[in-house]
C-alpha cells in the first residue's frame, strides 16, 4: 500500500509541477526521485505525453456519453470524510539534504566598460532631464469634463470619427456631431436627451447644451434644476418637462412641448433676452431671423409623415436562437418595450422567434408604441396567447424586411391613437416595401379606431400575404391591397396584396384592389354595405376568386346588417 | 460570407459568421492564434479567414470542422500560396500535440510552454518553405522548438524550478523515442478513458474539457488541493497503465 502510495505521490508532484503549483522543496524531492532512480524519467516523461494529449487534442471525448452524476456530491463528501478520517500512513520522505542540491556556479565576469555601456548612460541622463523638465515646458493639458453617459443607440455613428457609437461612452463636454442614427444620452443631472442624426452640439454642462442643428428630445425628471437648450438664435428654457427642439440649417427653431412648459427666449443667452413665449403642453413655438415668437397648436401628425421628433429610441430585440420570450429583458437592446418605445425585429436569426404567450395579459401585456417585424431583414414573432396592446404592426418593413407575425391565439388591441394600422409588407420610406406575412390560426384583433385600416404591399417590390385559417379578422376601415408610394417627388409603384381566406370571417369596412388577390375556400369575405357591383368587376378582373378560380363565387347583401357577403361554392 | 473574429477577454475569442455568434473559443485554437502571431490585426485576420473558408474545402477551427464550397481563384501565385498554406495547416494538425509534448518535457511548466508552442509554430510558419516535403515534420517542428527551449532556458537560468543538466538530457532522449508512437497513443488513450468509471472520467473531463482548476475543484468539493492533485495523479496513473498495456502488442512500449 505504501508503495502505491509513493507511486500516487509521484504522480501528483508531477501534475503540480506540470501546472505551475509546486513548492520549491517538493520541487527537489522530485528531481532527488528522478536522481536516485533514472527509470522515473519515464513515467515523468509518460505523464507529460498523456497532459500534453488531454490538453491538444481535440474530439477525446465522445458527446453522447457526458456522465450525467460525475457531479454527484455524495463521493466527493464521500472523500472529505475519508480524508478527514482515514487512518494515516506513514509515508517515508525524501529528506532535503546538501546532497541533492545541485550549486550553481556562475561565471565570474570581468568588470568591462564598453561602448554599449556609455551609450545607456547617457540615454539615461537624457532620459532624466527630459522627465525633470518635461512638466515645466509642457503645454497644460486639457481636461475634459464627463457631463453624461449614451444609454442607448440605434445605428448611430459619430460624425467626428465615422465610427459607431456604443452604449455607456462618455460623453465629455464639448462638441459633438451624430452623423447617423439616434441616441440616448443621459447627463449626470438625470437629463435624457434623445439626439436624432443629423445633429451638431456642444455639451456645455449638465444643464445646458447648445443645439448647432439638428432635432432632440429632452426629458427633465422633476427634481431636476432648469434645463436650458441654447440654439444659434434663441434659447429654450425648461421647467420641469419633456419637449422636443428642431434647428433648421438657417437657424430657424421650432419647439413642440410634450408635457409641462417651456419658455422660448428670442437670445442665444437665456440670461440675456428682451422677448420671450411660454409654450404649453400641445402647443408648437417657432422663432425664425425675423425675430418673431409665433405659438400655435402641435399639427395633426398624418400616417405618412414622419413624426418631426423621436421621443423615444427602439427597443430592438437581440435574443438569440431558438423561441424566446417578449417579457425577458435580456432579449431587448434596453428595458422591455412600453408603450411608448417601439420594438424592432430585424436581423434575427432564421428558425428564431420573439413569442408571446398567455402570460402576458392583464397589467403584464405586451406593450409597444408600433412594431417592426422584419425590418430590413429577418423577424419573426409567434403569439400563442395573452394580450398585445400597440398603435401600429408593420410587418416586412423596407426592401429586404422578411417578417413573419403568427397569431394562434390571444389578442392583439390596435389603439385608437393617430394611427391604428397593420402593414403587411411596405413601407413610406424610399427605396419600397418587404415582404410581410400574416398568420391568423385562431385569437383576434381588435382595432380601436373606426378607421383601422390594413394595407398590404405599400410600395414595390412589396409584398404582403394574409393567411386566416380561423377566427374573424375585423377591419373597420380599408384593406388596401398594393399601395404606391410618393417620397419627395419620387414615385414607387404599388407592390402586391395576397389574401388566403381558407376558414373564418375577414369583415373589412371598405375594399381597394390595386394588384392583388382575395382567394376564398371554406372562409367568407363580409363588405360593409350594398357593394355588389364593385364586387362582380373584382371577380371579372380576377381579383375575387373562388379555391383558386376552380370554384364560382356566391355573392349575398344582408339588409340588416348592411353587409355584402363573398363565399366560394365548390363544384 | 461575412466573418468576424472579435475579442472577448484574455484568449478568449468569438467568431461570427453573418452576424451570428458562431463558436466561443476559450483555449485560442493553434489556427487562430498563428493567424493573430502573423498578422496581429484583428481585420486582416478576418479577412484571411473568410478567404481560407472560400478557397478551402474543409476547415477545423477548435475542433470544429466546416465544409466550406467556394469560388476558387485561378490565379497561379495565390493557387501555390494557398496549396503551402493547406499543407503547412494539415501538417500541423497532425503534429502540433507531438511537438507541444516535447517543449513540455523539457520546461515542465504548462504556460511556458504555452508561449514557447506559439513562438515555435511561428517560426515555423515563417521558414515553412525549408521544410522537405517527405522528411518527419515533427522532427523538423522539434529541431526549431529545441532553439526555443534553449533560448527559454538561457532567459529562466537562475530559475530554482529548473532539473539539472543531467536529468534534463534523460528526459529529453526518453521523450523523443517515445513521441515516435504518437498516433498509436491517441487511440489508445481515447478507449482507456471510456474504461475509467463514471466519477474518474467526469473529472478528467471537468479539468481537460472544462479547464476548471483542480484548486476550484478541490474547493467545490470540500477537500484539500493536495488531495485533489493525488485523485487526479491516481487517474493519470490508471491512464498510463491502461495505455502501456494496449502499446504492449504493438511493441510500441
Amino acid at each position: 500500500v505504501a508503495n502505491s502510495q509513493q507511486q500516487d505521490e509521484l504522480y501528483a508532484l508531477i501534475l503540480q509541477t506540470i501546472e505551475g503549483q509546486i513548492s520549491d522543496d517538493d520541487f527537489l524531492r522530485l528531481e532527488a526521485i528522478f536522481r536516485e532512480n533514472p527509470s522515473k524519467c519515464r513515467v515523468y516523461v509518460d505523464s507529460v505525453i498523456l497532459y500534453s494529449m488531454l490538453t491538444q487534442s481535440n474530439s477525446l471525448f465522445d458527446k453522447d456519453d457526458c456522465p450525467s452524476d460525475f457531479r454527484n456530491m455524495k463521493l466527493w463528501e464521500f472523500l472529505a470524510v475519508e480524508e478527514k478520517t482515514a487512518p494515516a500512513i506513514d509515508i517515508p520522505k525524501e529528506k532535503v539534504g546538501k546532497k541533492h542540491s545541485v550549486k550553481i556556479e556562475h561565471p565570474k565576469t570581468e568588470k568591462q566598460i564598453n561602448k554599449h555601456s556609455i551609450l545607456a548612460a547617457f540615454l539615461s541622463i537624457a532620459a532624466l532631464l527630459f522627465i525633470i523638465l518635461y512638466p515645466i515646458f509642457a503645454p497644460v493639458p486639457v481636461q475634459r469634463t464627463p457631463v453624461g453617459v449614451v444609454k442607448l443607440t440605434y445605428d448611430a455613428e459619430s460624425g467626428t470619427n465615422q465610427k459607431p457609437i456604443q452604449k455607456e461612452t462618455v460623453i465629455y463636454a464639448g462638441p459633438f456631431t451624430l452623423a447617423k442614427g439616434s441616441i440616448e444620452v443621459e447627463l449626470d443631472s438625470g437629463v435624457q436627451l434623445v439626439i436624432t442624426s443629423p445633429g451638431e452640439l456642444v455639451f456645455e454642462t449638465t444643464n445646458s447644451t447648445v443645439l448647432k442643428c439638428g432635432s432632440l428630445v429632452a426629458r427633465i425628471p422633476p427634481h431636476s434644476r432648469s434645463f436650458a437648450v441654447s440654439t444659434p438664435l434663441c434659447s429654450v428654457v425648461d421647467y420641469g418637462t419633456e419637449f422636443g427642439i428642431n434647428v433648421s440649417t438657417d437657424g430657424k427653431t421650432e419647439v413642440e412641448v410634450f408635457k409641462g412648459k417651456v419658455d422660448l427666449r428670442d437670445n442665444p443667452n437665456p440670461l440675456i433676452f428682451s422677448n420671450s413665449r411660454f409654450i404649453t403642453a400641445g402647443q408648437i413655438g417657432r422663432y425664425d431671423i425675423s425675430g418673431q415668437i409665433a405659438v400655435q397648436p402641435a399639427r395633426e401628425i398624418a400616417i405618412e409623415n414622419k413624426n418631426m421628433f423621436v421621443r423615444n429610441l427602439p427597443r430592438e430585440w437581440t435574443g438569440k436562437d431558438g423561441k424566446t420570450a417578449w417579457n425577458d429583458v435580456s432579449n431587448w437592446s434596453g428595458n422591455i418595450p412600453n408603450l411608448l418605445q417601439a420594438a424592432f425585429f430585424r436581423n434575427m436569426k432564421p428558425g428564431s422567434a420573439c413569442v408571446i404567450d398567455s402570460t402576458l395579459a392583464g397589467p403584464n401585456r405586451a406593450y409597444a408604441e408600433y412594431l417592426n417585424v422584419g425590418l430590413q431583414g429577418y423577424g419573426c414573432v409567434e403569439m400563442t396567447g395573452g394580450e398585445l396592446e400597440t398603435n401600429e404592426i408593420w410587418i416586412g418593413r423596407q426592401r429586404g424586411g422578411q417578417g413573419i407575425f403568427t397569431l394562434t391565439d390571444g389578442t392583439i388591441d390596435i389603439a385608437n391613437g393617430m394611427t391604428s394600422l397593420i402593414v403587411i409588407g411596405g413601407a413610406w420610406e424610399e427605396g419600397g416595401g418587404g415582404n410581410g406575412t400574416l398568420n391568423i390560426k385562431g385569437g383576434r384583433i381588435r382595432f380601436h379606431n373606426d378607421s383601422g385600416s390594413v394595407i398590404m404591399g405599400w410600395g414595390a417590390p412589396a409584398q404582403g400575404t394574409l393567411n386566416i385559417e380561423n377566427g374573424e379578422f375585423i377591419i373597420p376601415g380599408q384593406l388596401c391591397m398594393g399601395k404606391e408610394n410618393d417620397i419627395n417627388g419620387i414615385r414607387v409603384p404599388e407592390g402586391a396584396g395576397y389574401v388566403n381566406l381558407k376558414k373564418g370571417i375577414l369583415h373589412v369596412g371598405s375594399i381597394l384592389i390595386t394588384k392583388g388577390q382575395i382567394d376564398i375556400e371554406a372562409g367568407a369575405l363580409k363588405i360593409k354595405q350594398d357593394v355588389r357591383e364593385q364586387v362582380k368587376q373584382m371577380i371579372q378582373a380576377g381579383q375575387l376568386t373562388g379555391y383558386a378560380g376552380k370554384a364560382k363565387l356566391k355573392i349575398s347583401y344582408n339588409i340588416a346588417e348592411d353587409q355584402t357577403i363573398i363565399q366560394a361554392q365548390p363544384d | 460570407v461575412l466573418i468576424v473574429i472579435a475579442k472577448a477577454g484574455r484568449k478568449k475569442w468569438k467568431i461570427y459568421v453573418n452576424y451570428h455568434k458562431l463558436i466561443d473559443i476559450n483555449r485560442l485554437s493553434f489556427f487562430v492564434w498563428f493567424l493573430c502571431q502573423i498578422f496581429r490585426n484583428p481585420k486582416k485576420i478576418s479577412k484571411i479567414l473568410q478567404k481560407l473558408l472560400l478557397l478551402s474545402y474543409y476547415i477545423r477551427i477548435d475542433g470544429y470542422i466546416f465544409k466550406v464550397y467556394g469560388v476558387n481563384d485561378t490565379s497561379q501565385h495565390n493557387k501555390e500560396n494557398e496549396q503551402r498554406d493547406e499543407n503547412f495547416l494539415r501538417l500541423l494538425i497532425g503534429n502540433q500535440q507531438n511537438i507541444y509534448s516535447f517543449i513540455l518535457a523539457m520546461v515542465h511548466n504548462r504556460n511556458d510552454a504555452d508561449d514557447i508552442l506559439q513562438e515555435t509554430i511561428t517560426i515555423m510558419w515563417r521558414v515553412f518553405k525549408e521544410y522537405q516535403p517527405g522528411t518527419s515534420f515533427v522532427a523538423w517542428g522539434i529541431s526549431i522548438a529545441r532553439n526555443m527551449v534553449l533560448k527559454f532556458f538561457e532567459k529562466n537560468r537562475y530559475s530554482k524550478l529548473k532539473f539539472s543538466a543531467d536529468i534534463e538530457k534523460e528526459i529529453g532522449s526518453i521523450t523523443i523515442k517515445t513521441l515516435e508512437s504518437g498516433e498509436y497513443r491517441i487511440d489508445a488513450l481515447r478507449n482507456c478513458l471510456k474504461k475509467l468509471d463514471i466519477q474518474n472520467l467526469g473529472l478528467i473531463r471537468l479539468h481537460y474539457e472544462e479547464g476548471r482548476p483542480l484548486k476550484q475543484i478541490a474547493t467545490e468539493r470540500g477537500i484539500s488541493t493536495h488531495s485533489m492533485y493525488r485523485v487526479m495523479g491516481r487517474i493519470h496513473k490508471l491512464l498510463q497503465q491502461c495505455i502501456h498495456k494496449a502499446l504492449l502488442p504493438e511493441g510500441l512500449t
